[in-house]
């Protein structure tokens, strides 16, 4: 019986340290985007090397040439690392994780392999442009140059029409300038716009992305996508400038409040010179002086709570809608011949001088789910079980990389990767 | 063990409280009614509510993506006090006010979680933001021009008035020696073969006179010798009021404002309607709309 219990014993052991050593023996790449190198993955990787004893490879690769270019090198890399062998690069065991354009890399890996020669049993894509990323259409057609010198145009006209000399620093280290800039000016938009071969690449569209597409692969898949907060392109921006997605956000919100306090500066002393007008009339001549300086500065106001749909609609994660709403207007009465109904020639409206609630419907854009950069509807790889869908809630295409800088205590990319590596036993992404 | 959480639990919430109370910050919060930066009597106080919508002439209009992006209507009501001092300081205090009737556009996207911005003190030449709890957010410095003109101009008003009759001007709004004034400065012009010249301004002309109005353009290098645009002005002779201005550059029409009053013994202003040429993304151009309705305008002169 005690020899019984001991055969057991040395049984549960050996197989234990079989498993282990299966464990240990997991290949992972870390693979990084268009924006990325090898430090890109460093935060998770180093800690599931230590919680999971995974072998992983993690190094930088040269995006600037295209998807498959990009694919080669992943695949050059694993048999370097690995060996080109059926227990190293080519084991069915390796996992594959890419971020943004890594995705893609892996996915095309993926299909310019031969069964027997893949790198990857399966892989996880996370907030990749699995069809494409929309951004890239709009920097090729210039609706991203055009977005950011309106933006310009509407954040100079409040300092220009005050007589402030341009560009204008709004806030410290913040000039009119920078702020629409930043639109074309961060480095994830100067990464597409700097490769244009990778670029064209990646647009919705495009050979390689209907290419990746078509290619039917029995290998398992997972995908992570992000979905961020409000507003999600300062947040991916302030990510990708400090580190963290509150800081620019801050610094905006204060533009914003400089541009509402200009504007109320000048609605007020245009009140107050309507007032002093009854005295001496020239003062109405401030009047309008004030209301147009106000009109101005409520331009770039209005740009700046306007610019997330912009952002969106670059980005094409808007959708028009038809919205109902109700507006309280105000109509004027004519002065025949007054300066607006001289050339009309209409009666007067009933209802002139008094105000009225009007019920209005019409397309409006609404703003749909993205991590700043791509819409959900790109991030999630369809044709995989639901199950496979991981979000990661308020993270942005910048810090989903390493969630614990956005300020709070729980970093929300690692419980979903726990829970990817911790579904049941026998399910590929399992890792002990 | 139950012992030791409880003490480690007082003490952090000591520490907590302790550390707030000594964050001047949260002790600095900001009084609504009186101007907390400037404790001298103002020579002008004048406050209001104004709710404000904007919205687009689409008019049934098909517009790419991008261009009606720009183009959601919105809504806001701020309550709004400004003060005027005898040095030439203006001080202006903003707080946002939520309100049932605002437009709320369906986004489906997760909430902004960042500390708003619910009230704004201008005062000099620093411009600070708190949030609901009246904790600064942030302080910058802004150019906010001295107001020493306004100031003289209201002191010569002062002067040339008796305090009874500014006193009811101001309350019932009413712009009773208006036609008298204005009647000086039409003649003024008229005299002038319809050209005055205000320093190194260009001439100010009538364009239109009947009983009722009269239409003047006035070049805004009058008031600013850098500004290069034109306004026009039109003034209703019955109500004794500016009911409109239209702002010219190059000849062509940058906006159009129109003011409209309370009726009855109070005609303060009730309604201002801005029409304004936006240029869209896509270069197209449409009119944007806005209509502010003021409510419980105060204004007090203390002369």
């Amino acid at each position: 019986m005690k020899k019984t219990i001991q055969k057991i014993a040395l049984l549960i052991t050996f197989t234990f340290s079989m498993l282990n050593v299966t464990a240990q023996d997991r290949n992972v790449a870390w693979v990084h985007g268009l924006d990325g190198n090898a430090s890109s993955w460093q935060h998770y990787n180093q800690i599931f090397d230590n919680e999971r004893n995974l072998n992983s490879l993690r190094t930088t690769y040269n995006t600037e040439n295209g998807i498959t270019n990009s694919a080669n090198q992943v695949i050059n890399s694993m048999n370097t690392r690995y060996g080109n062998n059926a227990n190293g690069a080519n084991n069915s065991q390796n996992l594959g994780i890419g971020h943004s354009m890594g995705g893609l890399m892996l996915r095309d890996a993926d299909r310019i392999t031969a069964n027997g020669t893949k790198k990857f049993g399966g892989y996880i894509t996370v907030t990749s442009p699995n069809y494409g990323a929309p951004i890239s259409n709009s920097l090729i057609d210039g609706s991203v140059e055009n977005a950011a010198e309106n933006a310009c145009n509407k954040l100079a006209d409040g300092p220009a029409a005050q007589l402030f000399s341009l560009p204008w620093g709004i806030v410290s280290n913040l000039a009119t300038n920078v702020l629409c800039d930043k639109f074309i000016d961060n480095d994830l938009v100067q990464g597409l716009q700097g490769t244009p071969v990778t670029n064209n690449d990646l647009r919705v569209g495009s050979q390689t992305i209907n290419d990746i597409n078509d290619y039917n692969t029995n290998l398992p898949r997972i995908s992570i996508w992000a979905e961020e907060n409000s507003p999600v392109h300062w947040r991916m921006i302030s990510s990708n400038l400090y580190g963290n997605d509150t800081k620019f956000v801050n610094t905006v919100n204060t533009a914003r409040g400089v541009y509402n306090g200009f504007y109320i500066y000048n609605t007020s002393l245009a009140v107050v010179t309507g007032v002093f007008g009854f005295w001496n009339p020239f003062a109405w001549g401030l009047t309008a002086t004030y209301t147009y300086r106000a009109t101005q500065w409520k331009k770039g106001r209005n740009w700046i709570d306007d610019s997330e749909n912009i952002w969106s609609s670059l980005i094409k994660t808007t959708r028009s809608e038809p919205q109902t709403y109700w507006v309280n207007t105000w109509i004027p009465c004519p002065y025949p011949p007054g300066i607006e109904q001289r050339t009309a020639n209409r009666p007067p409206d009933e209802d002139c001088g008094e105000w009225k609630w009007v019920q209005r419907t019409r397309y409006i854009s609404v703003n749909y789910p993205s991590d700043g950069l791509l819409p959900q509807y790109t991030q999630e790889l369809q044709g995989i079980p639901f199950g496979n869908r991981y979000k990661v809630e308020g993270a942005n295409h910048i810090e989903v990389r390493n969630m614990t800088t956005d300020g709070n205590v729980v970093d929300e990319t690692y419980e979903e990767f726990i829970k990817i590596f911790n579904r049941i036993p026998g399910d590929f992404f399992r890792t002990n | 063990m139950k012992k030791t959480r409880i003490q480690k639990f007082i003490i952090f919430f000591i520490a907590t409280m302790f550390t707030i109370s000594c964050d001047k910050d949260y002790l600095h919060i900001p009084d609504t009614n009186s101007n907390i930066e400037n404790s001298a009597k103002a020579l002008l106080e004048i406050s209001y509510k104004m709710t404000t919508t904007r919205d687009y002439e689409i008019a049934g209009a098909s517009l790419p993506d991008l261009d009606l992006a720009t183009l959601n209507p919105s809504s806001e009501k701020q309550e709004i006090k400004m003060e005027l001092f005898e040095n030439g300081q203006l001080d202006i205090t903003i707080e946002e006010v939520d309100f049932s009737e605002k437009i709320r556009n369906p986004h489906k996207i997760l909430p902004d979680d960042s500390p708003k911005i619910v009230k704004t003190v201008i005062s000099g030449n620093t411009i600070k933001f708190y949030d609901a709890n009246g904790k600064i957010l942030s302080t910058e410095n802004i150019p906010i021009p001295n107001h020493s003109d306004l100031v003289k101009t209201i002191k010569d008003i002062g002067s040339d008035f008796s305090p009874e009759d500014i006193n009811e001007t101001i309350a019932t709004m009413q712009g009773h020696h208006l036609i008298d004034n204005l009647e000086a400065f039409i003649k003024n012009l008229e005299e002038e073969k319809n050209h005055l010249q205000k320093s190194s301004g260009s001439p100010i002309t009538i364009i239109e006179q009947g009983d009722n109005y009269v239409t003047l353009r006035m070049p805004l290098n009058n008031i600013e010798p850098a500004m290069s645009q034109e306004s026009v002005l039109l003034i209703d002779k019955t109500l004794n009021k500016i009911v409109g201005t239209r702002i010219y550059s190059n000849n062509q029409l940058l906006q159009s404002t129109f003011f409209g009053y309370n009726k009855g013994e109070v005609q303060s202003l009730n309604a201002i309607k801005t029409i304004q040429k936006i240029q869209l993304l896509s270069g197209n151009e449409i009119d944007m709309i806005s209509y502010s309705k003021i409510d419980d305008m105060e204004f007090n002169l203390n002369l």
